[in-house]
């Protein structure tokens, strides 16, 4: 019985409020608009019983509704801040992949330049590596952050120092077996052997910084020294050299072949 | 002796309008909004009060406060679009006193969108499925 007194207590004070608002309103205009809305609510709390049995959950549901209405402007404000932070995580988080490859990129021309050295006995004056990770070539930004990117050579450049084109086919010739004849001139062979650069697509952002940073001078290299110049068959030596190079660095490292270069300086 | 206050300085507003009108019809347009605006802030203590009353008439009522607070925030914009249309309409802008009018309808009716849903999920639950 007492719920039936509150039901009603409800419904003849919000009859009373529709009255009172009906006699504030301004002007005719928005009378209808107003009336609209109030005779809802009328409705609702007429049919309260009904709603709290099929309804439970309505109450709240009203609440949640009204109060957005009235933080509206300010939870807009918040959603396009959202949006920004997250634009600019997503920014850095290029950065920081950019930056993690560059690094890579660069141990890995050391690491390369070493071994090339190491294999073939020429100097080499330096190796470019350039890396290319999936994601960014495919182009798709939309891709989830936590996806692992697969790392792949793109470009490898070998430019050999501006002696060393004798020891082809062996290639086993120590350069610290110190017969250094004695230092002769230079001779400049001026040879390219420019083939297969086919793999280098344009890549973007900023590789081009590693291309300059990865270089690696090899000014005072022992095999520097071994220059004599005798070059009867250079582009055989030279041949030889880079295929040497290219099976090692396609052995130790999966460089696709078409993406290493060789020059010679 | 407030509502004489009021009007005299509705009256005082007035005729300093109609003085100066012929002259400088931007200053008169001028004394108009302000005058006006002086009396809605005026006015807004009043309604404060009566809107302190109306709460407590709901809270002991066992009236959900949620309803108390849309009607008054119907009140509200009713009474605001209806200012400001009437300041744009004495600057002789029809067209954005009506734009106006019509913002406060839409909002009006923004806020009857949660009842009207709330009213419509009770209905479907009603009938047997």
């Amino acid at each position: 019985m007492s719920f039936l007194g509150e039901w009603l207590k409800q419904i003849i004070i919000i009859v009373l409020f529709a009255v009172f608002v009906d006699l504030l309103l301004p002007n005719r205009a928005m009378e209808r608009y107003v009336r609209f809305v109030v005779s809802l609510l009328i409705l609702l709390t007429l049919i309260a019983p009904v709603v709290r049995i099929f309804a439970p959950e309505a109450k709240q549901k009203l609440e949640t509704a009204i109060m957005d209405e009235f933080i509206a402007p300010g939870s807009q404000d918040t959603g396009q801040s959202t949006q920004s932070i997250l634009k600019q995580g997503e920014k850095l988080r290029q950065k920081q992949e950019a930056e993690a490859l560059q690094y890579a990129a660069e141990e890995a021309a050391r690491q390369m330049k070493q071994s090339i050295e190491q294999e073939t006995g020429q100097a080499v004056r330096r190796v470019t590596v350039k890396l290319i990770s999936e994601a960014q070539d495919s182009r798709t930004p939309s891709v989830p952050a936590a996806q692992t990117n697969q790392l792949a050579y793109s470009m490898v450049e070998v430019v050999m120092a501006a002696a060393g084109t004798e020891e082809a086919g062996s290639g086993e010739q120590q350069p610290k077996n110190g017969i250094s004849v004695q230092p002769v001139d230079k001779v400049n062979i001026d040879v390219k052997l420019k083939t297969g650069q086919t793999a280098t697509s344009p890549e973007s952002m900023g590789q081009q910084e590693e291309q300059t940073q990865a270089v690696i001078a090899n000014k005072d290299a022992p095999g520097a020294e071994l220059a004599i110049g005798e070059p009867e068959q250079p582009k055989q030596a030279e041949a030889g050299i880079k295929r040497q190079i290219e099976e090692l660095l396609s052995r130790q490292w999966g460089v696709p072949r078409e993406a290493v270069t060789v020059l010679d300086q | 002796m407030e509502m004489i206050q009021i009007v005299g300085i509705g009256l005082l507003a007035t005729v300093l309008i109609l003085v100066i009108k012929e002259q400088k019809p931007m200053f008169a347009f001028l004394i108009g909004a302000s005058t006006g605006i002086y009396i809605f802030l005026y006015l807004i203590g009043k309604i404060g009060g009566i809107i302190d009353v109306l709460e407590e008439l709901a809270t002991s009522s066992g009236v959900q406060m949620i309803y108390l607070k849309t009607i008054l925030k119907i009140i509200g914009i009713a009474y605001i679009a209806e200012f400001g249309a009437q300041i744009v309409k004495d600057a002789g802008q029809e067209g954005i006193a009506s734009k106006i009018e019509l913002a406060g309808k839409v909002m009006i009716m923004v806020l009857a969108i949660p009842i009207i849903s709330i009213i419509i999920e009770t209905v479907i639950k009603l009938l047997p499925t």
